[in-house]
């Protein structure tokens, strides 16, 4: 059977191409190959000086220990905006604290403290000057009223939520190693 | 269909007339056999006597090292590795996780891909979502040579 491009493999066989039935194709021969033409090829193969020797790969490079630790970084900003993009807690309720949402919240938090320095007083919940109350749609779709305290306070627990989670993260970094289960949340607010 | 003819030994000893049903036994005994007639000795009962795992004929599920290989593809022993394949995928938590089916050492022989090997797909979330999956393709191969 015509053998080419043979060469031994890292397992001790030699691959090579044989030709069958009017073309090319390629062999894995092995001296311990079940079938007879198997061990044939290898035999063939292993005699014939033009058989390659095995060439070991080029091994895999260190990874730059400053590309990981730039890595792990990227991946601790990374859980650290999933949480952020996630919900926060206020007066027993969860609300919405996407890039989106924190905008609205901050716009109607400042508007609140405007309120609250031309005299709005608590229990009024018509402080935005508009003829309905002012209300929040929670997480759950559910409405809350809110005077300008308390949108204040809801516009300061959205803010303290942020930079809790800014500063967790940045003692997640500061730590060496960066502790392989980062995204527990033992390690966040 | 040609019938299948079992002949006596004793009638091809020398000085045995060699008859016209004998002529006409020797000529179609051998299409019986491919035929699988009655009484004639069954082809497949021999080829399953000599067919062992990773010879000629058998069959494989396993990955390969190389490229994708498309239907009817072949590839070298060498780069095939016997595997599994999973009835269920279960994550929890939110931590990035990998996890590999067991496989099986190098073949020898040429082996003919019966289905398509697609070594790696993948997809990602959309938007600002990191989540990925991979998949790790595996398909059944037939020892053709």
């Amino acid at each position: 059977m015509p053998i080419r491009n043979a060469r031994f493999n890292q397992f001790g066989g030699i691959d090579c191409e044989v030709e069958a039935r009017g073309e090319w194709v390629p062999f894995t021969a092995s001296e311990d190959d079940s079938e007879a033409f198997g061990r044939q090829v290898y035999a063939t193969a292993a005699a014939d000086s033009g058989t390659a020797a095995y060439v070991a790969p080029d091994p895999e490079p260190e990874p730059d220990p400053e590309d990981a630790l730039a890595q792990a970084r990227a991946a601790v900003n990374a859980e650290r905006d999933r949480r952020l993009g996630t919900t926060f807690a206020f007066a027993g309720k969860d609300y919405d604290c996407d890039k989106a949402s924190l905008a609205r919240i901050t716009g109607a938090a400042t508007l609140a403290g405007f309120a609250m320095g031309a005299g709005a007083k608590a229990g009024n919940l018509r402080w935005h000057g508009g003829k309905a109350d002012f209300t929040w749609i929670a997480a759950d779709n559910s409405l809350t009223t809110m005077d300008a305290q308390t949108c204040f306070a809801f516009g300061n627990v959205a803010a303290t939520n942020q930079s809790a989670h800014i500063f967790a993260g940045h003692a997640i970094k500061a730590t060496d190693p960066i502790p392989a289960d980062f995204t527990n949340d033992k390690y966040w607010p | 269909m040609a019938d299948w003819t079992e002949l006596d030994t004793n009638t091809l000893l020398p000085g045995e007339p060699l008859t016209s049903a004998k002529a006409l036994a020797f000529f179609e005994n051998p299409v019986a056999l491919a035929e699988g007639a009655a009484d004639a000795p069954s082809l497949y009962v021999g080829l399953a006597a000599k067919l062992v795992a990773g010879g000629l004929g058998s069959l494989v599920f396993a990955w390969s090292t190389g490229a994708d290989v498309t239907f009817g593809g072949t590839v070298a022993g060498s780069a095939l590795r016997p595997v599994g394949a999973a009835r269920a995928l279960s994550t929890r938590g939110a931590s990035s996780l990998s996890v590999l089916l067991t496989s099986g050492s190098a073949l020898t022989g040429t082996w003919t891909c019966l289905g398509y090997f697609d070594s790696v797909a993948s997809a990602s979330a959309p938007g600002e979502d990191t989540s990925t999956i991979s998949i790790f393709g595996a398909t059944l191969w037939q020892r053709t040579l």
